[in-house]
């Protein structure tokens, strides 16, 4: 924990905290913490059916580069009919034909997850 | 002969005798011979005797002449050799080298003197080669006295003759072993030279054996007789592995350089070969064990390219490379792990850098040896230079294969121990990234490092650059199929630490470090439900929903879920004797956190404050109240088990040697071999869904396919990533026919199909 040292938390910031009252005993000070979450879409989502890399991840074309390129991110794209792909993966698959290709209906794009 | 040829045929002027008999010109011309085997051949009217012969031929008594010629010829042959070489034949080989050699002389000598006679002869008839024995293709008249010599003196004397040089060479290198120099005489040598001549001058069989002589009968005895020779006259006993081989060596240089004045270089190669052949399936095979491990000891690199170009054998080099990648796997096994001490990890990374470091010295070895060219083409089947990686790597290979998955344990341990040092190398780590590609189930390596690169993260044990420098080598020596999640477990951390700026400054009261994680990439299962519902003093509550605000604003359509089951809090507080910065599960922490407002306080109502459930609050105090470790809680009244009703206040006399304190949940042994199970439950599950693949992808072109075949290419196919075995084999075939994807044949249970 070599972290102790450069870490100078202003005396100030500790009063500050709401210590309901007992401000004299200051003896607890928060230091750090590491909080972890896990991110999701909104709604549900799964594998993309188009290339079969999980839609929270970017999709096969943008793998490869996700690691040195991370301005360029790789979005998902949700249907009217509820499905939902890479926006790369769908974009490629309307040009030949443009329905979804889990139902057939016309593709309408409801919207982009970032 | 080819002098003769030259001579121009003139038709003589006047033909005389020309219709006289057979006898009588043969009695003239007999005459005449008889005068070149008198040595009178100044005598000789050769213009005569050549009218004679030219007249026999153009009255078409060639046949008549050549079988009186032939008579004629062995019949002077034969009392030649009474009268001269008879009386020389050593009565039995045991007879002394004197004689043996007095009779070399005399064969060679009645040889000369015979092929100038016949020589004689033929000028004479040379009108009779040209014109009869050319045009019904039987041999010349010269030829026609070798082949009568061959069969009157040579074949009768063939034993003698051979047995004779055989013993001469032979005693040549007996004294040439004591003496170590070449003990015959220029005189010598060119009688035996002059033999070996005569010999390649006659034809081995009949008339029209394209074998002569030497190579046909002679040679092949020679070899014979050499290779018994060295394997029964050489006296090894005495001698060490290496006095031996140094002996061989001498032994070949000087059967080298005797034969290669002696006899044709085609003839001396061959005999060299059966020399080396005789040693390195003999004698060379009892000691190369020992040769090998003086090689190594030793670090010998000349003895070593000498024992690999002693011999091409591709046997010989066979048993060479296996010996010395044996040797390599014996000296990994003494590697020693310290099994008594409770820092595990710390004797893993011991016991890999010492790997690395005798891997390091063999690699270097093996490449100043230029060893590589005595590999036989089929085991480096991807050409040379890549031989000694593959002596190298075989033996590590085979090394880690004993135990697989401790071998990747250990070597991921080793990463995770020098990332987490203060100043890791980056040469030696790249020294043990070399050793990934040898071991049999990198599944489970890369597993072992996602788990621990993942507390190293998280825990800010280690540097972005160090992680990223690692990934890319592990990338380059593994393949991205194995470091995409580990990329992508990088990347979240990064695009945190990113969120971090993008929130106010003045509302960072203590550090703050949030991690946004993608759930795929890493490796947590079985998050807490109850994350959810957990009371956070307020300070906390106030940055998290900072946090969440800002991370809406940059991605509106994600949900965060948070998972404290992760999360690490630091807190200081002061003691009666001394400040300790108490670092602890997030957990812990909030309990901790309660006795900010009071004093003492229940079970229950930490549960109340908290919103912890009953098991792991529970747990979490028998870490702060009950285990000798810590200590940081104080429980009345002082038992073992936490009942509800049991109160705890902060224990004001904790101290500690360090101000920093790292309090880590004490865990039960089950849920440690829960987790064990698990995770081996996961990787199964991971080889499972590869092998699925991997069986489709085979079975679809070829449609159907026999148990075993289709298991060995399946095992091909998936070795990068780990060994596939009968068993996950089996499970995933299983798999693959309930979901109708293969079935098998109704009539023969080990065919496959794939059902399209």
């Amino acid at each position: 924990m070599s972290e102790v040292e450069k870490m100078e938390v202003d005396s100030d910031a500790a009063q500050g905290a709401p210590v309901a009252g007992q401000a004299a005993k200051k003896k607890f000070q928060i230091k750090k913490w590491t909080a972890v979450a896990f991110w999701s879409w909104d709604i549900a989502v799964d594998n993309c059916a188009i290339c079969r890399n999980h839609i929270m991840e970017p999709c096969i074309e943008c793998q490869p580069k996700a690691m040195t390129d991370t301005d360029n991110e790789c979005v998902a794209a949700w249907g009217a009919c509820g499905h939902a792909f890479h926006l790369h993966c769908i974009n490629k698959w309307i040009k030949t034909r443009d329905a979804c290709p889990l139902d057939n209906q016309p593709w309408q794009l409801a919207r982009c997850g970032r | 002969m080819a002098l003769s040829k030259r001579i121009k045929i003139t038709v003589p002027q006047v033909l005389a005798n020309s219709n006289g008999k057979f006898s009588d010109s043969w009695l003239v011309l007999k005459e005449g011979l008889d005068k070149i085997y008198t040595d009178c051949i100044e005598d000789v009217s050769y213009q005569d005797l050549y009218k004679l012969v030219y007249s026999l031929v153009i009255n078409e008594n060639g046949e008549l002449l050549y079988k009186h010629l032939k008579e004629y010829l062995v019949e002077r042959l034969t009392s030649s050799m009474v009268e001269t070489l008879m009386p020389e034949i050593p009565p039995n080989q045991e007879e002394g080298l004197e004689q043996t050699w007095t009779f070399l002389i005399k064969f060679d000598q009645f040889f000369e003197r015979e092929a100038k006679r016949f020589k004689l002869v033929a000028d004479v008839m040379i009108y009779f080669d040209k014109v009869y024995c050319n045009a019904q293709r039987i041999p010349e008249v010269f030829d026609l006295g070798l082949n009568a010599f061959r069969d009157t003196v040579v074949f009768p004397l063939k034993d003698n003759l051979n047995e004779s040089i055989i013993k001469v060479i032979n005693n040549a290198r007996d004294e040439g072993q004591i003496k170590r120099s070449f003990v015959l005489e220029a005189v010598q040598i060119s009688v035996l030279k002059s033999l070996f001549h005569m010999m390649e001058t006659i034809s081995a069989e009949k008339n029209d054996d394209p074998n002569h002589f030497y190579t046909g009968i002679f040679e092949p005895l020679l070899i014979e007789r050499s290779s018994e020779y060295y394997r029964n006259n050489v006296d090894w006993t005495d001698y060490t592995a290496l006095q031996t081989f140094e002996k061989m060596g001498a032994m070949i240089k000087f059967e080298k350089a005797f034969m290669e004045g002696l006899i044709n270089p085609d003839s001396s190669h061959k005999l060299i070969d059966i020399l080396t052949n005789t040693f390195v399936s003999g004698k060379l095979k009892d000691i190369l064990g020992e040769l090998i491990n003086e090689v190594m000891t030793s670090k010998d690199r000349t003895l070593l390219q000498r024992l690999s170009s002693i011999s091409e054998d591709e046997e010989y080099r066979r048993d060479l490379v296996e010996g010395v990648k044996d040797y390599i796997s014996r000296d990994f096994y003494s590697i020693k792990l310290d099994e008594v001490t409770r820092k595990k990890a710390i004797a893993a990374a011991k016991w890999v850098s010492d790997l690395v470091e005798k891997f390091e010295q063999y690699s270097s070895f093996l490449k100043g040896a230029a060893f590589a060219e005595s590999i036989p083409s089929n085991t480096a089947n991807e050409g040379h230079s890549s031989s000694i990686a593959s002596v190298l790597g075989d033996a590590t290979s085979n090394f880690f294969a004993d135990d697989p998955m401790q071998s990747a344990q250990f070597v991921s341990l080793y990463f995770d121990v020098q990332l987490k040092a203060s100043k890791p190398s980056k040469a030696e780590l790249g020294n043990v990234v070399m050793l990934l590609k040898f071991l049999s189930e990198k599944d489970e390596f890369v597993n072992v490092y996602k788990q621990q690169l993942s507390r190293r993260l998280l825990h800010q044990r280690t540097t972005i650059d160090m992680e990223r420098y690692m990934i890319n080598r592990i990338k380059d020596e593994m393949g991205s199929f194995f470091t995409l999640k580990l990329e992508s477990m990088l990347r979240d951390v990064t695009t945190s630490s990113e969120l971090l700026k993008s929130l106010p400054e003045h509302e960072k009261q203590f550090e703050f470090i949030p991690q946004v994680l993608t759930m795929t990439a890493w490796p947590f299962q079985n998050l807490n439900d109850f994350d959810a519902d957990l009371i956070l003093p307020r300070e906390l509550q106030k940055v998290k929903e900072n946090l969440e605000v800002a991370y809406n604003k940059k991605y509106n359509q994600r949900v965060l879920n948070w998972a404290h089951k992760l999360g690490l809090i630091e807190i200081s507080y002061r003691f009666e004797k001394s400040s300790h910065d108490l670092a602890m599960s997030f957990y812990a922490g909030l309990i901790f956190l309660a006795f900010e407002e009071q004093d003492e306080l229940t079970t229950e109502k930490l549960q109340q404050l908290t919103n912890l459930p009953e098991q792991e609050l529970v747990k979490q105090l028998v870490t702060l109240a009950v285990a000798p470790r810590y200590r940081i809680l104080l429980k009345e009244p002082n038992t073992k088990t936490i009942r509800m009703t049991d109160t705890f206040r902060v224990n004001e006399r904790y101290t500690a040697a360090t101000k920093s304190v790292r309090i880590q949940t004490v865990i039960s042994p089950n849920t440690i071999s829960n987790a064990v199970q698990d995770k081996n439950s996961q990787l199964d599950k991971e080889r499972t869904i590869v092998t699925n693949a991997a069986i489709v992808r085979i079975l679809k072109p070829s449609r159907q396919m026999i148990f075993d075949d289709l298991f060995d290419q399946a095992k091909k196919l998936v070795e990068q990533r780990f060994t596939l075995t009968k068993q996950t084999f089996k499970r995933s075939i299983d798999h693959l026919i309930d979901k109708e994807y293969v079935q098998r044949d109704p009539n023969d249970h080990e065919v496959y199909h794939y059902i399209t």
